[in-house]
Formats: structure tokens, C-alpha cells, sequence
């Protein structure tokens, strides 16, 4: 026979299809209706605009869910997904072909198509997929970090049992009909030989009860899929189409000169975002989350994933209520509409239900659970949008808080230091101000640690030194510059942040400023992300962008000489968040250094504990996330450790101290001009 | 019951200070915040309304520049507030102050009256005493802690050596030290609350019988001089040291006369 001729009966040996059918709208209707009820419970959220940019959102859905690229980004869990989840999707495609030759009419079981992708293919989709699942029950049963419940096992017992089933009715049609392309099914074939020498009638009885087994069993897997878990598959694509496109920094403008203002911040379940509500729905508890956090991995009692899990417990538990008695308000009262309906439901407020106080101002908001997040699901913004309403409506925070809240109002820097003495030690450094030099083509923004911190003002040295030597036309503001509000704004405080920010913007564009240099992330956000909101726009750079650009332009030159090896600790704000992971590397190897990485770097790096805020709070849970990091950069064995944070710099010096360790801490513009020193003529090496 | 808490708008103990010849302050736009010992008085004063009900009337007198103490001390939680306006800055020293302030806290008759044992600016530490006086009212200053019963105000105070337990009767003054009760932080919402309230005004004018006539004045201020380094006598033997020690006490020090 001709493998060209090769086909299969459908339906061989089963009758009673009408039941099938009757079933399968039956199960279709209860697919469709847990889905719907999901996607319309988060509609009690905040509505966002995130469907700007379809092509770029239909490509990270593509790449993320169909192509699982952030899912196999870890080994182990991510090829076990891959397994099921690519396994899983042949055999559909074999089943959808089926029913077209059954309820279409066309010819796809025939052939070659039959013998390669159904037969052959649909057989080793069914090995992955049943190993893959065998194997998540094996994982989920001995990791105990990843908190899992009885109905996860239930859920992954019965695809097993669906697969298993699948191959001994394939076993049993081979071995009954004697099926001439066996070749072609080797699992079924070797399942068929286990049956061998079974009566015939037997096989067929047999045959038809495990048939319908197998339909019982998938039928239950599809009609409950979007009650379970399993709606992920739906929802996951779904959130990544709605995934934040622009800086994953930024927060929902507040409009403090809005004198009607209610609400700010999250308070209760439905000021979150129908995003964010999807997101706790979406949640598929891989804790990924969790072992990336740095407030979790150093024993602290924020659990991520706990987090996502509170909020959609909540939003189960009372998304109902909501929901019915908005629509009551819409029947009754149309003009009051959602506000009226606003005013009767006394809620839980989420801080208490899903995050408990203190593990609000555990986060340092570094943005790495996102990242290793297979659905990049935003925990950070979640978490400041909580603040906010605490702080700007309760006036509840830590304690600690209230000297820096306090120094920032009076003095616009968080240590409180009078204002009048910001532009001190930049004058030592003779920078001139704007005020007196309003043409220059730069605003250099040294930034509070760069103006205040005795440390940091070595690094604001060097910046300045590469400035100069290299022509650049710089100026500062010198004393009307304030803290650019990041800490503020990211501690909850809108108001605090509004009135530095505010008064930042009127002084930049009373000069007319356009191209800013800032020498700390934290401020390269604030100023790129968080001003434009308030109608501040400019072109925004980091030092170690600069220092890259002036070493490729050749007016910086660094000596290739530096034989050290470098441990480069990547700041949250600035790679995570700004992408700015090549350029303090390129730097660096310019200056001749061997640059060494630890484990967590580039966008997947470990926070040194000071975002958010957390350089202004005090941890009292765990071990400490800078001890924590300085452990791992010092297992690099490099001979120095450096950044591009003043922040980072303060909290790892910190660190090392804690340690016993002698090795030092630097910041990228120190390093390369003490490399570029060395060559000048024009300056005598020290 | 109501409570006349006085509170003042004072220089940022942080700022940047510079002095003249006349031992008159530069103004370098130094930042003017609320005194830390009003916002002690405030706060237990709030506390109290929160506990028990009171009315908290806050009192500032000054220039314009004062009554973001007042709107403070709303946004911290009091029901009303009363700015005297002083804009020629009339009615600076303690004397004055205190004529006016006592006839205000009569106005809004208050049952008792709190504010700071001194300001940070000028640590003159006079002006509540003599409203209690004034008033005819005991006062306890330096109050650490305070609580009401029926009555009676229950204080501790610091005094030189320790903490003096002291219960006064009502109506009474009460003067604030630092640890009286820890100031909230006013939230946005505080904050934005407040800008609907209205600050009473009265002028200085109403109460001062006369702003100039004073029983006295300050002639000269002076900036206190640094602090010299010590010295180590050495010498040789004993007797030389001590000969030395006598000497410049005697001639350097002038504390030893005759010897
Ligand atoms: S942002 Fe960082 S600290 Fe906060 S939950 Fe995520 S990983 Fe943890
Ligand atoms: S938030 Fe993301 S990473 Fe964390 S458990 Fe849920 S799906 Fe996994």
C-alpha cells in the first residue's frame, strides 16, 4: 500500500455521536460562560488605555505566550511548560482537523498530512505532553516553595489521565482493526502490543468503554478550564497584549490642582485597574516572583505572589457585590450612575486583605518581579498606587518617613541639609550655574547625594572633570535645583513630589532647558517618566551614557590599561527600568577592565535596597537586601565593585562594610577618569 | 471645653543663617516652618479633641509669613484658627505677645491654653508664663506629659533634676516640651481639607493698648563668640604645673584675683 493512500476511519467503533455532541455544547457553553464572568468581574476596575500600538502588543502576546519565550527563560519549570504546553497544542490541531473532516467535509485525515502530523506528530505531541504533565506533578509535589493546592494537583492528574487514556484507545484500535500504518503511531503501536493476543471482541469492547472514558475526561478538562487556573491560557495572552509598553516606571498622573479631588491612590478592590484586577486573575502562582524578589529572598514577609493572589481573592469575594450593585444603580438611577453607587458598599481597603502594612514598605519597587514574570504581570506600580493612598489620604507610613517627607518639604533634599548650601561644593568644583552662563547646551543635575553625600561628591568630581577636559558646555542650577520627587513619589507622597517636581520644571523652563544630564537613575526617571505628566519634556541622559558617547566620539580616552577586574552592579532604575545596560559596560572595557558579572545582573539584577524609598526606611525584617547584594558581588572575587547609582554606591559601601570586606566601591565616571588621568599631559598623575 | 493652642511660624532650625554688624539676620530666603514645640502642643491638643471632644482653636500673631503655622495646625486637626495680624511686626517681644494673646484666649474663652515652653528661633521661653500670668491662671512649664481627669490637668514636667509631677486645676496653661506627644504627619487630604477653612483675622491693633511702651527692650545683640580650644598646662615637676595653672587663671582667665 501506497503511504499516499493511507487513511483512518473517524469514528471507528463508536456510535451514539449525538451524545458526544450534546456534550460538547454542553461543555462549550460552560468555557465560554467562567470566561466571561472573569473578564466582566475585573471590569469593576479602573478602565486603562492600553490598546495604543496593536502590532507591538499582538508581537509580545505572540513571542511571550504562543512562542513561550519568557517562559523558557527559566530552565527547568519553563522546558516542562514548553513540553505540555507545545504538546498540548499539536494535539489540538490534530483534534480540530478531525472535526473538519467530520462536520465539513474535508479530507485532512488522508495521506501523507496523516501519516507525518496526525499519526506521527500527534504521537509524540501526546509523549511530551504526558511527560510534561508527569513531570509538574512531580515538581508541584516536591518543591514545597511554590504553595501549591490540592486542585493544581487534581487539575494536572487529569490531563495525564486524558493523555494516558488517549494512547491505550490508539493501542486498542491498532491491535483490534490491525491497523496497516501502525509504523506511523509508535506509542500507540507499542501500547497496541501490549494488547496482543487479547480476543478481538475484546479489544473492541474495551476500545469503546476507554473511548469514552477519554471523552469524560477532556470534556471535564474543557468544561471547567476557565475556572481553573487553566484559564491562563486565555488570560495571560491577554494581559501581555495589555502589557505596559512605555517606562515600566511609570505611575497614574495625580492632579493635585484639581481642587474637586476624592480618591487618591488605591484604596479598596475597584481602584485598581481592570489590568491589574487581570492580573490577579492571570496569576498562575508560579512564584517565579518570589525567588527574584529581594524583599522575599532576604526573609522579609512580602510574598509577590501572595500579594496577586490577595487581591484576587478579594476581587472574588467582593467583585460581586460591586458589580450587582452598580447595575442596580444603572436600572434605578441612571443620572447618579457609578458615583451614587460609590458611596453605599463599605469595602475592605486592600492594605489588611491582600498586603498587609508592613509588607507595603518591605517592596523596593526594583521592578525584577515584572521581569521574571512569564506573564509580566506589574507588581511595583500596584504596590505605589497603594502608598499613595496611604500616605496621601491617611497620612499612614513608617515612621522613619516623616524626617524625610519633612526635609524634603522645607529644604527639597532628604537629609534636610539647608537649601543654600547645594551649590557649596559644586562652586569648590567652579561649575557655573545657569544664572550665569543661561546659553550652556547642557543642564548638568548632580542631584541631592551629588550635591550633599561626602562620598557621592567624588563622583560629582569626576563627572565634572570628564566635562571639562572634554569640552562639554555644561551649567547646573545649583542652588533652585530640589530632589527630583523620585523617593517621594515612589514612597506614596504625591503632594510632597508635586511640589519639588513643580518648582524643578518652573526653574527648567524659565532657562529654556532642553538636554539634561543627570548623575542618578533615580533622577533620570523622575525627570524623563514622571515630569512629562506635569508638562515637562526633555531630553534626558545618564552620566555613564555620556561618558560612553565621548569615549566613541574620541574626545574621551580613556588608558586601556586599567588590567582590573570589575564587578558591575546594575542599578534597578537604571537597567531595569531605563535600559541603560550597555553603556557603563562599554565604558568600562574602554578603560581596559575585564568586567566580571554575578548572577543577578543586567535586566535580571538584584537591588541594592535603596528604591522606592527604601534608602529612607528602615528594614527590620530578615537580613539586609544590601548585605544580601554585597555578598553576591563579592563572590565575583573582582577586585572592585562598581555602579552608575549614587544610591547603589551608599548602600553597598554599606554592604561590604557589614562584611568585613576591603573591597571598594566605585562609581563608572570615577573609574574612567582616573584611567584617563594617568595619560593626560595636562594633568600629573597623583 | 475648648482649648486656645498658640502657635508660631518660625526660621528652619536647618537653614542657612548669616548675621550683619548689627547682629541683625541676613535674609537668604531661609525657609520658615511651624516651631517644633507649637506642633508638640498641637498634637496633644488634637489628641485631646480626638479623645474627648474638645474644640482646638489655634492662635498665631504676626506678618503675613505666620499663618502657615495656623493653616498647619488645621491641616494637624484643630476646628479653628486665628491669625493676629501684626504686618509692621509691631508686637515682637514676649511682653506684647503675651498682652495679646492672653486677651485672645479670653475671646475664644478657652478652658485651657497650650503652646510651646519657648520657640527654636529666639528660646526666649517667656511668652506663656506671662499669658498665664496675665490671665491670672497657673501654668506648668516643660510638660512632658499631660492628661485630663474631670477638672484636673495631670502633668509631668521637667525640671532641673527630674520630673515633677504637677496637677493643676482648670482653666490653666500648660507649656510643651519636647516629648509632650509625637506630631502626625497632615496628609494631602488634611492639607486639601484645610484650603476650604477660613483663618479668622483680628488685627494687633484691637488688643496691644499700646505696642511701643514696653518695660524692656533689647539694646545690642551679639552673636555668642566661638568656643576656644582648651589648653594643657605641662611642666616639669608639680609645683611648676600648678604655678603655671594659677598664673593664667589669674591673668588670662581673670577669675583669680589677688592670688
Ligand atoms: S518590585 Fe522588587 S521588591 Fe517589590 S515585589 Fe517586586 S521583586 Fe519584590
Ligand atoms: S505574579 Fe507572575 S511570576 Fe508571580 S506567581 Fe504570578 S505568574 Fe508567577
Amino acid at each position: 500500500m501506497q503511504s499516499g493512500e493511507a487513511f483512518r476511519e473517524i469514528f471507528w467503533n463508536i456510535d451514539h455521536h449525538w451524545l458526544m455532541q450534546a456534550l460538547l455544547v454542553l461543555v462549550l457553553f460552560l468555557f465560554v460562560f467562567f470566561l466571561v464572568r472573569i473578564i466582566r468581574l475585573t471590569r469593576i476596575g479602573i478602565p486603562v488605555a492600553r490598546s495604543d500600538r496593536p502590532g507591538k502588543r499582538l508581537w509580545g502576546s505572540f513571542r511571550d505566550a504562543i512562542l513561550q519565550v519568557k517562559v523558557l527563560s527559566e530552565k527547568k519549570s519553563g522546558i516542562i511548560h514548553a513540553m505540555m504546553y507545545f504538546g498540548f497544542l499539536v494535539l489540538l490541531v490534530c483534534t480540530i482537523t478531525i472535526a473538519f473532516d467530520t462536520y465539513l467535509g474535508t479530507h485532512f485525515i488522508n495521506g501523507h498530512f496523516y501519516l507525518y502530523v496526525i499519526s506521527l506528530g500527534g504521537d509524540i505531541a501526546g509523549l511530551l505532553f504526558c511527560a510534561g504533565v508527569a513531570a509538574a506533578i512531580v515538581r508541584r509535589a516536591v518543591n514545597k516553595n511554590l504553595e501549591t493546592k490540592v486542585s493544581d494537583i487534581i487539575i494536572l492528574v487529569i490531563l495525564l489521565l486524558v493523555g494516558i487514556t488517549g494512547f491505550t484507545i490508539e493501542g486498542l484500535r491498532i491491535a483490534a482493526a490491525d491497523d496497516p500504518w501502525r509504523m506511523w503511531s509508535p506509542i500507540g503501536n507499542l501500547v497496541a502490543y501490549a494488547f496482543s493476543g487479547i480476543d478481538e471482541m475484546q479489544l473492541v469492547l474495551w476500545h469503546r468503554v476507554f473511548w469514552w472514558i477519554h471523552l469524560v475526561l477532556a470534556f471535564a478538562a474543557i468544561g471547567t478550564w476557565t475556572c481553573t487556573k487553566l484559564v491562563h491560557t486565555f488570560l495571560i495572552p491577554l494581559i501581555l497584549y495589555r502589557r505596559q509598553l512605555d517606562n515600566a516606571a511609570i505611575l497614574p498622573f495625580v492632579d493635585l490642582e484639581d481642587m474637586d479631588i476624592q480618591e487618591i491612590g488605591v484604596h479598596t478592590i475597584r481602584d485598581f485597574t481592570t489590568k491589574d484586577l487581570l492580573d490577579s486573575e492571570a496569576c498562575i502562582r508560579c512564584s517565579r516572583c518570589n525567588e527574584v524578589c529581594p524583599a522575599f529572598t532576604t526573609g522579609k514577609t512580602l510574598v509577590p505572589m501572595g500579594f496577586m493572589q490577595g487581591v484576587r481573592a478579594q476581587l472574588r469575594l467582593e467583585g460581586p457585590e460591586i458589580k450587582a450593585t452598580r447595575r442596580h444603580k444603572h436600572k434605578n438611577d441612571v443620572t447618579e450612575g457609578v458615583q451614587g453607587a460609590r458611596k453605599e458598599l463599605t469595602l475592605m481597603p486592600v492594605v489588611g486583605a491582600s498586603i498587609k502594612k508592613a509588607d507595603l514598605w518591605q517592596c523596593v519597587t526594583c521592578g525584577a518581579c515584572t521581569e521574571a514574570c512569564p506573564a509580566s504581570i506589574e507588581i511595583a506600580p500596584k504596590v505605589v498606587k497603594i502608598r499613595t493612598h496611604q500616605v496621601s489620604m491617611e497620612g499612614a507610613f513608617p515612621n522613619e518617613a516623616q524626617s524625610t517627607f519633612r526635609a524634603l518639604e522645607t529644604n527639597g533634599n532628604p537629609w534636610g541639609t539647608g537649601w543654600q548650601k547645594r551649590m557649596d561644593r559644586l562652586a569648590d568644583l567652579e561649575v557655573l550655574t545657569f544664572a550665569e552662563h543661561p546659553n550652556a547646551e547642557w543642564l548638568y543635575w548632580p542631584g541631592c547625594s551629588g550635591a550633599f553625600d561626602d562620598r557621592n561628591n567624588k563622583v560629582t568630581a569626576a563627572v565634572t572633570q570628564i566635562l571639562k577636559a572634554t569640552g562639554v558646555d555644561f551649567a547646573v542650577l545649583g542652588n533652585e535645583e530640589r530632589c527630583c520627587g523620585d523617593a517621594a513619589r515612589r514612597m506614596g507622597n504625591e503632594y510632597v513630589y508635586y511640589q519639588l517636581a513643580s518648582r524643578n520644571i518652573a526653574a527648567l523652563e524659565s532657562y529654556g532647558i532642553k538636554k539634561i544630564l543627570t548623575q542618578c537613575p533615580h533622577c533620570l526617571t523622575a525627570l524623563s517618566v514622571d515630569y512629562p505628566q506635569l508638562g515637562g519634556s526633555y531630553e534626558v541622559i545618564h552620566h555613564t551614557q555620556l561618558i560612553q558617547r565621548l569615549i566613541g566620539e574620541g574626545r574621551l580616552k580613556p588608558s586601556r590599561d586599567l588590567s582590573a577586574s570589575l564587578a558591575y552592579h546594575d542599578s534597578c532604575y537604571l537597567g531595569r527600568y531605563n535600559h541603560v545596560l550597555k553603556e557603563p559596560r562599554l565604558a568600562l572595557a574602554a578603560a581596559g577592565a575585564s568586567i566580571v558579572e554575578p548572577n543577578r545582573h543586567g535586566k535580571a539584577g538584584f537591588c541594592c535596597g535603596a528604591g522606592g524609598g527604601g534608602m529612607w526606611l528602615e528594614e527590620s525584617q530578615g537580613t539586609r537586601i544590601n548585605v544580601e547584594r554585597a555578598k553576591q558581588l563579592l563572590s565575583t572575587n573582582a577586585s572592585q565593585i562598581v555602579t552608575g547609582c549614587p544610591f547603589c554606591l551608599t548602600m553597598l559601601s554599606d554592604g561590604i562594610k557589614a562584611l568585613d570586606s576591603e573591597v571598594s566601591v566605585c562609581d563608572v565616571a570615577e573609574i574612567i577618569w582616573n584611567s584617563t588621568l594617568y595619560q593626560s599631559d595636562r594633568i600629573e598623575p597623583k | 471645653m475648648r482649648i486656645a493652642v498658640f502657635v508660631k511660624q518660625v526660621m528652619d532650625p536647618e537653614a542657612v543663617l548669616a548675621f550683619d554688624e548689627s547682629g541683625a539676620l541676613v535674609q537668604n530666603e531661609q525657609n520658615l516652618i511651624i516651631d517644633a514645640y507649637s506642633e508638640y502642643a498641637v498634637e496633644r491638643a488634637v489628641q485631646l479633641k480626638e479623645e474627648l471632644g474638645f474644640e482646638v482653636i489655634a492662635v498665631t500673631i504676626g506678618d503675613e509669613n505666620s499663618i502657615p503655622a495656623v493653616r498647619h495646625a488645621l491641616s494637624m486637626g484643630c476646628s479653628e484658627a486665628y491669625q493676629v495680624s501684626d504686618p509692621d511686626q509691631l508686637c515682637t517681644i514676649p511682653e506684647l505677645k503675651a498682652q495679646v494673646l492672653a486677651a485672645v484666649a479670653k475671646e475664644v474663652s478657652a478652658d485651657l491654653v497650650m503652646g510651646g515652653c519657648m520657640s527654636a528661633d529666639t528660646g526666649r521661653a517667656q511668652v506663656m508664663p506671662r499669658v498665664a500670668e496675665i490671665l491670672g491662671l497657673p501654668h506648668v512649664n516643660k510638660v512632658v506629659e499631660m492628661r485630663l481627669e474631670g477638672n484636673l490637668v495631670c502633668t509631668k514636667s521637667e525640671v532641673n533634676d527630674g520630673i515633677a509631677e504637677i496637677d493643676v486645676q482648670l482653666p490653666a496653661v500648660i507649656c510643651a516640651q519636647e516629648g509632650l506627644a509625637e506630631p502626625r504627619y497632615p496628609s494631602m487630604w488634611d492639607i486639601m481639607q484645610t484650603r476650604k477653612k477660613t483663618i479668622q483675622t483680628r488685627s494687633v491693633n484691637e488688643y496691644a493698648t499700646s505696642c511701643a511702651s514696653t518695660s524692656h527692650l533689647a539694646v545690642v545683640l551679639r552673636l555668642k563668640e566661638a568656643r576656644k580650644s582648651g589648653s594643657i598646662i605641662e611642666g616639669e615637676t608639680l609645683s611648676e604645673v600648678v604655678q603655671k595653672a594659677v598664673s593664667a587663671l589669674r591673668d588670662e582667665a581673670k577669675v583669680l584675683w589677688g592670688a
